[in-house]
């Protein structure tokens, strides 16, 4: 038996490691970019709503923050809106191999 | 004189190469330090690969802030300079579109991403609140 190989052996386990470590993080920071995207979509939602008071005005401003319309409410003296947005697939296959199924992220937002 | 041949040769080798052929001392450590190499490289990407998410994040929070901030009926360069205190270097745009304001922040890195042509970018639309 001699020691050829060990050290990059070794190495070689802790690259993988590293890369591993990265990805995790990197998928985790992922939801948490879409999330952040996804609630600053629901608030400025929230806010033409409070000035139009109009649900059927919001398509233009939901497609340009990249999200879907999920619910809308008008009510007395605050309006509450809804908006859900679809992850993209590489993002959700990533997250299946942790065992994190999650294809929609929604936000909520109400506005005087 | 078989072996004292050997000898010379090995000697000679010794001398050109700087290598000891007969054992293997030192064997662990010089190959450590090639692998501690390819493994600083290895950390050297990953670490590129957080830089870029770090930045992304960085570049959606001065699009958010620039529109909001422009929804509200800020001055076009106070906004501007809000965003490039936060984001040195970015690119942006201000589109209008009827009541609706969309800022764009793109930045270029320079370096190895310039090479491999990362572009990171980030946008965000508000309602303008003082449209008429």
């Amino acid at each position: 038996m001699n020691e050829k190989g060990f050290a990059t052996i070794s190495m070689l386990y802790l690259s993988i490691l590293l890369i591993f470590i990265t990805y995790f993080i990197v998928s985790i920071t992922s939801i948490i970019y879409n999330k952040n995207l996804t609630q600053n979509a629901a608030d400025q939602v929230s806010i033409k709503l409070a000035i139009t008071k109009d649900c059927q005005s919001l398509n233009n401003i939901l497609n340009l923050n990249k999200v879907d319309f999920e619910t809308c409410e008008v009510r007395d003296n605050f309006v509450e809106v809804q908006v859900k947005k679809t992850l993209d697939l590489i993002i959700y296959e990533n997250l299946s191999k942790f065992g994190i199924n999650l294809r929609e992220l929604t936000a909520i937002s109400r506005a005087f | 004189m078989k072996n004292k041949l050997r000898q010379v040769k090995v000697s000679f080798l010794k001398f050109l190469t700087c290598r000891n052929f007969i054992s293997e001392k030192g064997l662990v450590t010089a190959e450590s330090a090639i692998a501690m190499m390819s493994l600083m490289t290895v950390l050297g990407m990953c670490l590129s690969v957080l830089f870029l998410v770090f930045n992304q994040f960085l570049l959606f929070e001065s699009a958010r802030q620039g529109s909001r901030m422009l929804s509200r009926g800020e001055n076009e360069e106070v906004v501007k300079s809000k965003i490039l205190a936060m984001t040195p270097s970015a690119n942006l745009d201000f589109v209008y579109e009827n009541d609706l304001v969309s800022v764009l922040v793109q930045k270029e890195f320079i370096n190895i991403f310039r090479i491999l042509k990362i572009n990171l970018s980030a946008d965000s639309t508000s309602s303008l609140e003082f449209y008429e």
